[in-house]
């Protein structure tokens, strides 16, 4: 676990005041009717989902009292979701990768402790990932338009 | 009386208080990671607040308010530091372990661009002598 935890913190490090370029190229995969902005959108609602589920699912490993077999059982596949996601809908290879290796430490994990610890190193990736995306989203200029279209 | 920091937003230079006494762990992790810098995003449903990420946690959840102008407060859902630069109506009470007691109006000036033009440097670091 310690070899994937030195990966993904490094890869954390690498794009916090770089935008990753998967990040940059995110535009230009073009949803329906040749538009960019639902990819966009989508690829921060799929961040979002697990950047949630991660922090909760650590805060009840934090808490204690729960079956870590029974965490992993639930982790996994929801982890392996996502991974496939972020590669094929948004062409996040750098981010699928983290996500992997973060599912294969998952079978090294001995410890509710080790899982926070795993978990919340992936959070905190998925985190700034997102935080990328959201500034691609031009959000003054979409409320605009929005509230044009409410009237 | 808390320890001062020192908040760099654009071209302006801003002081936070840290309430050491409410929020004694919160303070102490925020201090011990600084110089913390990010890039400010606006919140999209409370007004007049923006945050950034930071790489830790802050599990504590000390000094819960309901947040008013001046507060900054840490969103451990996202582990995200919220500014909170005028008046607005918030989502709920937020750990809060400082609040800014220099230059709000500074504050201000530049966080109210980033609505427009998100991704603002904004840096806390300790006070200089």
């Amino acid at each position: 676990m310690e070899q994937a935890l030195e990966r993904i913190i490094a890869a954390r490090q690498a794009i916090w005041y770089d935008e990753p370029a998967e990040v940059r190229r995110l535009a230009d995969i073009k949803g329906a009717r040749a538009q960019g902005a639902s990819t966009v959108l989508f690829a921060a609602t799929k961040l979002q989902t697990l950047i949630t589920f991660l922090n909760h699912m650590r805060g009840v490993a934090k808490q204690g009292g729960v079956d870590l077999a029974t965490m992993l059982a639930v982790t996994e596949p929801y982890l392996a979701f996502h991974a496939g996601v972020y590669g094929n809908f948004y062409q996040f290879a750098d981010t699928e990768k983290v996500v992997r290796w973060a599912i294969e430490a998952l079978a090294e994990v001995a410890t509710l402790e080790g899982y926070a610890v795993l978990i919340g190193e992936l959070a905190i990736y998925l985190n700034r990932m997102d935080y990328w995306v959201d500034l691609k989203i031009p959000w003054a200029k979409f409320g605009q338009v929005f509230e044009q279209e409410q009237t | 009386m808390g320890k001062e920091i020192t908040i760099l937003i654009g071209d302006e230079e801003c002081t936070a208080q840290l309430l050491t006494e409410q929020a004694p762990r919160m303070c102490e992790i925020i201090e011990g990671a600084l110089p913390i810098t990010g890039m400010a995003t606006h919140a999209k449903l409370v007004d007049r607040e923006v945050f950034f990420p930071v790489p830790f946690f802050i599990d504590e959840m000390e000094n819960p308010k309901v947040s008013e102008k001046g507060d900054i407060a840490f969103w451990g859902a996202r582990q995200t530091v919220c500014f909170f630069f005028d008046d607005m109506v918030p989502l709920g009470a937020t750990p809060t372990f400082a609040q800014i007691t220099g230059n709000l109006e500074g504050f201000q000036r530049e966080a109210n661009k980033v609505w427009e033009n998100p991704g603002t440097i904004i840096t806390l670091k300790k006070r200089e002598a």
